[in-house]
């Protein structure tokens, strides 16, 4: 049977916070959005009915409903927790992030989390990144902690804090495109055979001439898990950002063992998105 | 007229009953050992025939044996009273010391207590005791690089009797004020205002994960009420919950205000858009990193000069790839009135010109940088 979604995204899950992503996501994104939910009354009272936006009603980790929701071919697939469970909602995102990975293993599969400690059980998945508000929580408030009394150290920043100046919170919601400003951080998808023997100081020269920053670099890493003595190791490759690359050494010297030159180098740049998305990987790639 | 014997013997009385009253079990000790003092003397005096009458009273009072048992009725008596006494003035004696021993094993693990005679100046305050609280000691923990970092005080004001220490080094900062945190005798315990000394610099109000949303910022919002009613110049920063509350949070003159659930649902929805944001993010906001690959990856938002960065003089673009040459810092924006531009919304002002040395940039640099 023939795919009806192509290259879309799926949330599996619906809570209080699903509709912000899915605005969010009309936004930065043209792919069709399916959402699939137990019921279907929540989405669609809480979005209304949106063009691009669709609701599939089911368990999320059935096999039958994801195909339904054409996983296979999706680009992202969002695991949203499920707040009626408590404690045991990343118990369940792990499941429906199995039940993903097994349709399509290749697929960008975003998880939720609500408890930080849990976050040792996806280490093993292929579970692509994972996303918990307490630990965001937390690590932005000791951000801005540690930023207002760094100011009074010796080697700390010049540039104290007042509270008539914006603070490293905001930042951050700043880089996330979440502020009203028209800059962000966007991906650009590069070929592995053009780009390797340039260097990040190469890529940050071509970027600004363009109105680009290259942030960081997202490659691949192997990544092994010992096997038992009767059988293999299983090897898979699990993507790595590395931010603020040295400027000196060649791509292909950060990443000895790429997987197949099919795989794109990932380039996290800080620009206006629409001239990012339209220009941005003719830029890089014509040098 | 000068105080008879009768009326020194009537404050005496009232003095000891009160004292007695107030602290009982050291009355019942002192009684005992009292009694225990007239049976020795009693039986040394009746027994004083034998060879050692000392050492008899004394093993008699620990233990009762003794090879030559006492030949009076008074002194059997005496003995009798000295036995008993004794057993129980020992194992008094014994319980307490053991208990002030367990007290200090127990008191090691917990958060000390905050001396009342301690002033704290600039000093971070937590209103509350829970996982968060636990997990941003540890992060801040693990940014402190220098001794010189090390010497930021942390209060935390909850009515949890004990909190567990942890084994951060961190923990060698860290106090506990008992009390609820609305209360305003308690905030002048932890030193959140100026009466004694500077007063606190941060109070960080972080809602227990126990409670719905709502229920969350609701008791945020008193506690920021508090604090900004005591000590307005202290710098709160307090987590939201329930975007539709930011509002109230700013009228009550929140300083930092951290929206948790806001930024991860961006972060959700432009990661699916952009696979790899989440872990950018993540080592942007994070002061320690797991990387399997052992590359040294912290990176993190800072503020410097450009006199700082010895780039005054030159355009934006060009300060950034001089400093990225150098040392691996990467400017991204530039302060502007009323906010922070970044790269390339800079304005054409600001793009075009020449940086001065008090122009203040923004950069993405490792943890290691200071300029």
């Amino acid at each position: 049977m023939s795919a009806i979604f192509r290259d879309h995204i799926v949330i599996c899950g619906w809570n209080p916070r699903g509709s912000q992503i899915v605005r969010k996501l009309l936004e930065v994104s043209s792919c069709p959005i399916v959402v699939v939910a137990q019921s279907t009354r929540n989405p669609i009272v809480e979005i209304g009915r949106l063009e691009r936006v669709f609701v599939i009603s089911g368990d999320c980790s059935s096999h039958k409903v994801l195909m339904e929701a054409d996983v296979g071919h999706a680009k992202s697939v969002i695991v949203l927790a499920d707040e009626t469970l408590g404690q045991s909602a990343d118990a369940k995102s792990v499941k429906v992030a199995l039940a993903v990975e097994r349709i399509q293993v290749t697929v960008h599969t975003i998880v939720e989390l609500v408890d930080i400690s849990n976050k040792s059980h996806f280490a093993w998945t292929k579970v692509d990144e994972v996303v918990a508000a307490e630990e965001l929580s937390v690590k932005l408030t000791s951000r801005a902690i540690s930023h207002i009394l760094n100011q009074d150290q010796p080697g700390g920043p010049s540039v104290g804090y007042h509270t008539d100046r914006p603070s490293v919170l905001g930042v951050y919601c700043q880089l996330l495109g979440s502020s009203k400003a028209s800059t962000q951080i966007v991906r650009l998808d590069l070929e592995w055979s053009r780009i390797k023997r340039l260097r990040f100081g190469d890529l940050l020269k071509i970027g600004i001439e363009h109105r680009m920053i290259p942030m960081a670099l997202v490659g691949y890493q192997k990544h092994a898990i010992a096997a038992r003595p009767e059988q293999p190791a299983w090897v898979s490759w699990k993507s790595e950002v590395y931010p603020n690359p040295p400027a000196d050494k060649r791509i292909e010297e950060l990443w000895p063992n790429w997987p197949s030159i099919e795989h794109p180098l990932g380039v996290l740049v800080l620009a206006e998105p629409e001239t990012a998305r339209s220009k941005g990987v003719d830029i890089f790639s014509g040098y | 007229m000068s105080p008879s014997f009768r009326d020194y013997w009537r404050v005496g009385t009232r003095l000891g009953l009160r004292f007695c009253l107030n602290r009982p079990l050291v009355a019942a000790f002192l009684a005992l050992a009292m009694v225990l003092l007239v049976a020795s003397f009693i039986f040394r005096w009746v027994e004083s025939d034998s060879e050692h009458p000392l050492w008899r009273t004394v093993v008699y009072s620990m233990s009762g044996l003794d090879v030559d048992p006492p030949h009076t009725t008074p002194g059997q008596t005496a003995a009798v009273v000295v036995l008993l006494t004794g057993v129980v003035f020992a194992s008094f004696l014994t319980g307490y010391i053991a208990s002030k021993f367990s007290r200090l094993f127990l008191m090691a693990q917990c958060v000390p207590h905050k001396p009342d005679h301690r002033v704290f100046e600039n000093h971070v305050i937590f209103l509350g005791w829970n996982t968060k609280v636990r997990a941003i000691l540890q992060e801040l923990d693990n940014c402190y690089a220098s001794a010189y970092q090390r010497r930021d005080q942390f209060v935390v004001v909850s009515s949890i009797d004990r909190l567990e220490r942890g084994t951060a080094e961190i923990y060698g900062n860290v106090w506990h004020v008992w009390g609820k945190a609305t209360d305003t005798d308690v905030m002048h315990k932890a030193d959140l205002t100026d009466e004694r000394g500077a007063g606190a610099r941060i109070a960080v109000i972080i809602p227990d994960r126990d409670q719905v949303d709502g229920e969350q910022d609701r008791r945020s919002l008193l506690q920021l009420l508090a604090v900004e009613h005591l000590f307005p110049e202290v710098i709160s920063i307090v987590e939201l919950k329930c975007q539709e509350n930011k509002p109230h949070f700013e009228n009550a003159y929140a300083d930092l205000i951290v929206e948790a659930n806001s930024f991860s649902s961006e972060l959700l929805a432009q990661t699916a858009e952009y696979p790899g944001l989440a872990q950018y993010m993540d080592k942007l906001v994070s002061s320690k990193q797991d990387s399997f690959s052992g590359r040294q990856q912290s990176v993190s938002v800072k503020f410097f000069s450009a006199g700082e960065l010895d780039v005054a003089g030159l355009t934006f673009t060009e300060a950034t790839l001089r400093c990225y040459e150098r040392a691996s810092v990467l400017p991204v924006g530039l302060f502007k009135e009323g906010g922070v531009a970044l790269y390339p919304d800079l304005g054409l002002d600001h793009s075009e010109r020449l940086l001065v040395r008090e122009d203040c940039l923004v950069v993405v640099s490792g943890s290691g940088v200071t300029g």
